[in-house]
């Protein structure tokens, strides 16, 4: 069970750097270097999710950033711009990356839904470094969460600590299908209708297996 | 503990030997010590009251906002403002909506496509100011740092750029009254030195007693309120006359007439509602102050007009009325008759003979009155200049200036504010400039391109509209020390404005943003862009700052009371995302120039003066009130009248003061941002009338009006004793310096230099006034006006329960059927919650609409609804759809101001329909700039109308 745990923090992080921010250079010369197995050397286009959403997701960005090893620097500069219009703007941006957007009747930010996720940070003993400014309901900060109770929850088993250990875990499994469940497969769909960039389409698949796992 | 995964992850392995991975510290998420979180724990959920001044409009009411978890969580209005007295309107109540809308903008970003591609990234702010810097750097190098505009925009909070960019060299800062309604301010500022005329109805007043105490009055005084051109119940800047207008109304029997060629939200209220053909607002006070004159009889008090005691407390007056009267004897070349007769002025507005003469006699004979003149009409009219100086004439010699119940002259009795933070001491800067070969010396503001350059050298308010041309000409500097100095202009940064598509005719700004030299190089090198919200201009800028919204900035209320009134702008909440204040923005950019080498921006003039904004607002708020201690009754009948005043209200009244005589100042503790906020707030001093008079005696007190001889002023440049006075002289003077050479904007209409006192001109694309544009008649039968929809303005435009509501012609609900992505309800159980397609039906949504009367719908065919295509003789067309309706003049088509043809997304349902709202900017004429201040004729032009 812990070796699963840690498959799935490698996921999450992955995810938080994908959503939190840009990709940087550094990551997607990283990303080039994953081989994928034999078994799935088919086109990812041809064939479906399947029932490995994340891996698919994984896929789909790892051939996206093989299409564009020759001229990486540029496509990363696309990757950048393409970012900005799906999650930031300044024009409507299409895939809003906060829970509240699609939970609150508002669709809104800051609303009663964050203060919730504020709440459930609080529990385990988290807050946002930026408390007040940034909505603690942005994907890439959820999925922190959730990339950090993972890495506790393995920490404190392996340390003995299994109350502790067990309460995290709990927070958790909570977080995820209680809140992310529920907001993440609209957001998904979002960025797929959206871009036509294969990375975040990837991106976006491999989140949503990342949420339903 | 069990784990339950439907699929093992294939790629697993792959993941976790990726270096990238082992970066494993948080990015946005801290452990909080346990004292940390159990402070947290306990403060959640509780209230904090803030006092703060709105933005959500221009009437800036007083508001206070409930703070819980860090958000705004409740809206009121702030019961101890007078402006709105505790009332929030919708739009003040919707400021969540504006705050933690999804699309703001949030981060800094740079443009990476063409500008009006729409391609941005984000960017770090050090990134952002990093290429603000070197490009400010750069252009002050190469071409002088007056190249650069700083055009501070619609909204307050403005003076940390104005003090930046002084410092930086430039004297070109503007703000957004530059393309409001200039020539509707120009008679005040002219006249008394004001601004702003309204009527005495901002209630409650401060007011002294007799037994020396202060009482909070409510009493109405007024009797008649004309408003012409003006709509107080939709376009709100003065707030207090939603209420004030009905309220005098109800408890005092006040009568209300409108002028308007369309029934307006306030013609609703009126006792008499007059439409008059479009910008014909002159004439119509023309004729009003010819019959007054004509008939005033002191003896009978049925046509006692004039109250003569105004020639004690003003100058001028027999040359004014005998340049008026010369015009009685000339013939209008477009119908021959006298001007300003009753026949002359009905058939030039349409109006009947028997109208005019019942709307000049009720002004005349009811007092208290006030006759006030608005922001559409006659402020959009190319002569509207000269509707606003009679405008003035009437309201004084009926005796209504600043009368209790009479017309108020806001800027003059409002609080000073500002000071030495606004930083305009850089502007005396000796700076050199090599003209010709030869170096000549004068000072920052010598360079200001329109005080000093070949158009519009009294354009006081700045020629925004005129921008376009300088972007892509420069500037010719005519008038002052560096005559015959050309510069180009290379940066345009624009904060809270969209001068894009209201700075005139949108076509013509884009071209000029757009416009490329020889080698491909955009002429205009650096358009930054700074706002809370994403408008149209930032589809064209280099750079985008995202600055804290309202609720985020600390800073004061910029508004229009009838005494001295000032409240804080509080900063309720933390900025949000990576939103930055402007005193950060400031002092981030003023460090950047010194690190790049620039020595103007120095550390003690800003990062090291002001540590926060609180700083900088404290020495803003250093001269308040800053008004003499004049009318009655006497507001401080301890202090000598005639004195400044300055300091806190609780001060000045325990006489906690100094008093310096020989400057005739009383100085009392300086109001501070914590002296407001321990007082709900605001600052309020008591009112008095007549301020312009001794309080005991029928003489001028000489310290009120702001003008070159203290009293009213109906000469604009005279000479007596030796001295030149007049508020046209320092313009008069600077054309004789440059040898008579006649600035552009007076050479259009004939003129060599500013009148000495009444003058009259026509204004353009009106085929009824203006015989140069009668051969346009036929196929232009229709007037084009414009109105505000305050509520769905740019500022407003993203919030839906302020959009679907219609307002008069030009907001209906006449949206196409659209689909939305709408989440369906909070599902039960564990169902994740699932997106849905929902139609919206037709007319339900309220849009941009043409509206236009009944009849002359009927002749082409068009019922409500019909799509149509406005054209004008320059060809420029928008389209739309009409609202048919009898609630307009026949010959008119009234466009809401930025209703429609919105063509950047972000600005919520308002871009959906752009393709079949109208655009009443494309159809603006952008040559047509008034010719004494350079303002754009928004409302002079002539359209036909087609099924579309």
């Amino acid at each position: 069970m812990i070796n699963a745990l840690k498959d799935e923090l490698s996921l999450y992080n992955l995810l938080r750097q994908i959503f939190l921010k840009e990709p940087s250079k550094y990551l997607i010369h990283d990303m080039n270097k994953i081989e994928l197995t034999s078994g799935n050397q088919e086109n990812s286009e041809t064939k479906g999710p399947g029932e490995d959403m994340a891996g698919y997701g994984l896929r789909f960005m790892v051939e996206a950033i093989r299409k564009n090893e020759n001229n990486l620097n540029e496509w990363i500069e696309d990757l950048a711009i393409e970012y900005a219009r799906l999650f930031i703007g300044p024009q409507n941006p299409p895939a809003v990356p906060y829970a509240s957007f699609y939970l609150s009747e508002s669709h809104s930010l800051m609303t009663d839904e964050t203060i919730d996720v504020r709440k459930q940070y609080l529990e385990a003993g988290m807050a946002v470094k930026e408390l007040y400014s940034i909505p603690d309901d942005h994907i890439g900060i959820e999925l922190e969460f959730i990339y950090y109770l993972t890495q506790k929850t393995i920490e404190l088993f392996e340390q003995e600590q299994r109350d502790e250990a067990a309460r995290l875990f709990e927070i958790r499994g909570n977080f995820l299908s209680n809140h992310m469940a529920q907001w993440v497969p609209l957001f998904v769909e979002r960025i797929l209708n959206s871009t036509g960039e294969d990375f975040y389409k990837g991106a976006a698949y491999m989140l949503r297996g990342a949420v339903e796992l | 503990m069990q784990v339950s995964r439907r699929v093992f992850l294939k790629y697993a392995g792959a993941l976790s030997g990726l270096a990238a991975l082992n970066k494993t510290g948080l990015v946005s998420l801290k452990h909080l010590s346990p004292a940390e979180a159990e402070a947290m724990q306990t403060s959640m959920g509780k209230y904090e009251v803030k006092y703060t001044a709105d933005a959500m409009c221009p009437a800036e009411c007083g508001m206070e906002m409930w703070v819980k978890d860090g958000k705004i969580a409740k809206i009121y209005g702030n019961k101890a403002v007078p402006m709105n007295d505790g009332i929030a309107c919708a739009k003040g109540a919707s400021g969540q909506q504006l705050v933690y809308s999804p699309y703001r903008l949030k981060y800094p970003m740079i443009r990476v496509g063409e500008r009006g591609s729409g391609k941005f990234k984000r960017v770090t702010w050090d990134e952002a100011i990093d290429h603000i810097g070197l490009k400010l750097t750069d252009i002050k190098k190469k071409y002088g740092a007056e190249s650069v505009i700083m055009d501070c925009g619609d909204v307050t909070d403005r003076d940390q750029y104005y003090r930046l960019f002084f410092a930086y060299g430039t004297p070109n800062t503007t703000e957004h009254g530059a393309i409001c309604d200039v020539p509707r301010r120009h008679g005040p500022r002219l006249m008394v030195g004001g601004k702003r005329w309204e009527p005495d109805i901002m209630r409650p007043q401060l007011v002294r007693q007799s037994d020396g105490s202060l009482k909070k009055d409510y009493t109405y005084k007024s009797k008649l309120i004309v408003y012409n051109g003006w709509n107080p119940f939709v376009a709100t800047r003065i707030f207090y006359e939603n209420r004030g207008t009905v309220g005098a109304k109800v408890e005092n029997g006040c009568k209300v007439v409108v002028i308007d060629p369309s029934y307006s939200n306030t013609a609703t209220a009126a006792d008499m509602w007059l439409a008059p053909r479009a910008g014909t607002d002159g004439d119509l006070f023309g004729a009003m102050l010819r019959y007054i004159l004509e008939n005033d009889n002191q003896n009978d008090p049925n046509k006692k007009y004039i109250d003569w005691s105004f020639k004690k407390y003003s100058t001028g007056w027999d040359d004014f009325e005998a340049a008026f009267k010369s015009w009685w004897g000339k013939k209008d070349p477009i119908n021959g008759l006298s001007y300003f007769s009753l026949d002359w002025t009905a058939d030039r507005t349409g109006l009947s003979k028997a109208q005019i003469e019942e709307l000049s006699h009720l002004f005349g004979i009811t007092k208290p009155a006030a006759l006030v003149w608005g922001m559409q009409s006659p402020g959009h009219h190319y002569n509207g200049y000269c509707a606003s100086i009679i405008g003035v004439a009437l309201n004084v010699i009926t005796g209504n200036f600043d009368a209790p119940g009479g017309v108020i002259d806001c800027e003059l009795v409002k609080a000073d504010k500002g000071g030495s933070a606004t930083g305009k001491q850089f502007k005396k800067k000796k700076v050199k400039r090599n003209i010709d070969g030869k170096e000549v010396e004068g000072e920052v503001e010598h360079l200001h391109m329109d005080l000093f350059g070949s158009k519009y050298p009294a354009a006081w308010d700045d020629a925004v509209a005129d921008y376009p041309n300088a972007f892509k000409e420069g500037v010719d500097v005519r008038y002052g020390p560096f005559r015959g100095h050309h510069y180009p202009i290379k940066a345009y940064i624009l904060r809270t404005g969209n001068t894009v598509l209201t700075g005139s005719a949108p076509w013509k700004w884009k071209d000029a943003i757009l416009a490329k030299d020889a080698k491909g190089n955009y002429k205009l090198e650096l358009n930054v862009f700074i706002d809370t919200l994403n408008l149209e201009s930032a589809l064209y800028a280099d750079v985008i700052l995202p600055e804290a919204s309202y609720a985020e900035r600390q800073s004061l209320s910029d508004i229009y009371p009838s005494h001295q009134v000032i409240y804080n702008r509080d900063a309720v909440i933390k900025p949000l995302h990576e939103c930055k204040k402007p005193t950060d923005i400031m002092n981030m950019l003023a460090k950047k120039l010194n690190e790049l080498g620039d020595s103007d921006l120095k550390a003690a003039d800003f990062w090291e003066k002001y540590k926060s904004e609180e700083d900088f607002v404290n020495e803003m708020l250093a001269p308040a009130p800053g008004r003499v201690n004049v009318g009655t009754p006497l507001p401080y009948p301890k202090y000598p009248e005639g004195y400044k005043l300055i300091g806190t209200p609780d001060s000045l009244e325990k006489g906690e003061v100094t008093i310096d005589n020989a400057k005739k100042v009383v100085k009392g503790k300086s109001v501070t941002v914590e002296w407001l906020r321990n007082n709900h707030g605001v600052a309020i001093w008591p009112m008095s009338w007549r301020r312009y008079k001794k309080h005991n005696a029928d003489e001028p007190n000489k310290a009120f009006p702001n003008t070159s001889t203290k009293l009213i002023e109906f000469k604009f440049d005279w000479k007596d004793g030796g001295k030149r006075y007049g508020g046209y002289k320092s313009y008069n003077e600077k054309i004789e310096k440059a040898g008579g050479e006649v600035p552009l904007g007076l050479k259009e209409i004939g003129f060599t230099k500013f009148p000495e006192t009444f003058f009259w001109f026509e204004t353009k694309w009106n085929p009824h006034t203006n015989p140069e544009y009668k051969k346009y008649a036929k196929d232009y039968p229709f007037q084009l006006i414009c109105g505000r929809v305050h509520h769905s303005m740019s500022g407003t435009q993203m919030i839906p329960w302020l959009g679907e509501i219609k307002t008069e012609g030009t907001w209906q609900p006449m949206n196409k059927e659209f689909e939305a992505d709408v989440p369906e309800a909070m599902p039960m159980g564990d169902e994740p919650m699932k997106s849905m397609k929902k139609k919206f039906k037709a007319n339900t949504y309220s849009v941009g609409s043409i509206w236009m009367n009944t009849d002359d719908a009927k002749k082409l065919g068009l019922k409500s609804g019909d799509l149509a295509v406005v054209e004008n003789p320059l060809k420029k067309s928008t389209k739309g759809k009409v609202f048919v309706s009898g609630g307009i003049r026949p010959g008119i088509i009234k466009i809401g101001f930025a209703t429609g043809g919105r063509f950047s997304p972000g600005m919520g349902p308002a871009y959906k329909s752009k393709d079949y709202t109208p655009s009443h900017n494309d159809l603006v004429d952008p040559d047509v700039l008034s010719p004494i201040m350079g303002f754009p004729g928004y409302a002079d032009m002539i359209v036909k109308v087609k099924k579309a």
